[in-house]
């Protein structure tokens, strides 16, 4: 197959319409060729480091299949120096002079970062929180229910995506008190991951949309794990009031500021989370990690003395 | 036996990783050898990896005869309760299955 794309990645673009035009990229296949002509930023825009993650993941993917890709990279002059940091060029193998001085990148954000086994992405989680502490971000139960979160969802790649490789790309923005992850994986996908060989005989009657609707419920698992990566993702944003998306094969659910909604969307083989928190929320560490105060005081009795 | 958590990662995030920890205590213990947790320099324990490494301990050993034999150090608080609240709910798998 050969065919003629265009890709946009730019703020003032959702997600979905970046996945949109990455699809015929992701459904791809050995032997294919496609020329893409990537668009980055738009007018006047800049780009976000998790619209970058999902193209470069999508083309790295692409190429290591054996697809062909060639074509031309327009990108806007605001964002050219920050794709290059963020390594996006070297991700899409495309050669990128850089006409500055490039300044260690710790302590501002994570570039996009592949990583190939869970050591590798465990680091990455702490890299991420001392890039945080850094900047002044101070809510410990923020960065603790980060931490957390993002060490279930690098489980996650290795224990269901049947994918030796995941992704992670984390920027803070201290003056708006935002914060931006994404992790992604192009394995099978929650569907297939939850409905191939569950211990819970139910989860075989799961649709691929009930799947990624449910993935977030506690206890839903296929039996590797107990089901609390995803719960305890959707427990921070509930807290904090942030946004969470899961894009996995051809559905999304989306909870934000306490709004859920779920649906189709364009393709994406694998799985993909996204989380924007606000910094200052206050949230409580041990309610979103599955506790709560009266098991504490219950448990105390008898796990103190184990803890000396 | 003192287990320097520490050389696994300051983050402890995964089943696989809490697989080989598992392992290793299950040695230890064995090997009739007691295991103290040398929790300091881990910042972040994941709640599967807790459960993967110290609540599946409780296939083979009970809770009590693990008390005995193995403890926890310098672990902070945070990562404390991340361990109680795996071994809570592994232990109500565990009953809801008996």
């Amino acid at each position: 197959m050969t065919l003629k794309l265009q890709v946009t990645a730019s703020t003032t673009q959702s997600h979905r319409q970046v996945l949109a035009d990455l699809a015929p990229i992701n459904l791809s296949n050995a032997g294919d060729d496609i020329h893409v002509t990537l668009n980055i930023g738009y007018g006047r825009s800049y780009v976000y480091p998790d619209q970058l993650l999902l193209v470069a993941s999508a083309i790295h993917g692409a190429l290591a299949r054996g697809v062909t890709i060639s074509g031309t990279c327009n990108c806007t002059a605001t964002c050219e120096g920050y794709a290059s940091r963020m390594n996006f060029f070297e991700y899409i193998n495309i050669a990128f002079h850089e006409s500055f001085i490039r300044r260690s990148s710790l302590g501002k954000f994570l570039e996009i970062s592949k990583f190939p086994d869970f050591g590798t992405g465990n680091e990455l989680v702490n890299e991420i929180m001392k890039i945080f502490v850094k900047q002044n971000l101070t809510n410990d139960a923020i960065l603790q229910s980060l931490s957390l979160t993002l060490a279930e969802l690098v489980s996650n790649v290795f224990d269901h995506s049947q994918i030796e490789e995941g992704w992670l790309v984390a920027q803070y923005y201290p003056k708006l008190s935002c914060i931006r992850l994404m992790i992604a994986d192009t394995g099978i996908g929650i569907y297939k991951a939850l409905t191939t060989n569950p211990k819970n005989e139910a989860y075989k009657q799961l649709s691929p949309l009930q799947a990624v609707e449910r993935c977030v419920e506690k206890g839903v698992t296929n039996g590797v794990g107990c089901g609390n990566g995803l719960n305890i993702t959707s427990n921070l944003i509930t807290q904090s009031g942030g946004i969470l998306s899961i894009y996995s094969g051809e559905n999304y659910l989306s909870i934000s500021e306490g709004n859920r909604t779920s649906g189709a969307c364009p393709y994406w083989p694998g799985t993909v989370v996204f989380l924007q928190i606000d910094s200052r929320a206050s949230v409580d560490v041990n309610v979103i990690n599955g506790g709560s105060t009266d098991f504490v005081d219950q448990f105390n009795s008898d796990m103190d003395d184990w803890f000396a | 036996m003192v287990l320097e958590m520490q050389k696994f990662g300051s983050v402890l995030g995964s089943r696989r990783l809490g697989v080989i920890v598992r392992e290793e205590i299950l040695n230890a213990l064995a090997a009739n050898t007691t295991v103290v947790f040398d929790m300091a320099g881990v910042n972040t324990v994941s709640n599967s990896f807790a459960d993967e490494c110290f609540g599946k301990l409780l296939f083979d050993v009970d809770f009590d005869t693990l008390k005995k034999k193995t403890t926890f150090s310098n672990s902070i608080p945070f990562v404390r309760d991340t361990i109680k609240i795996a071994m809570n709910q592994r232990m109500s798998m565990s009953s809801a299955i008996a």
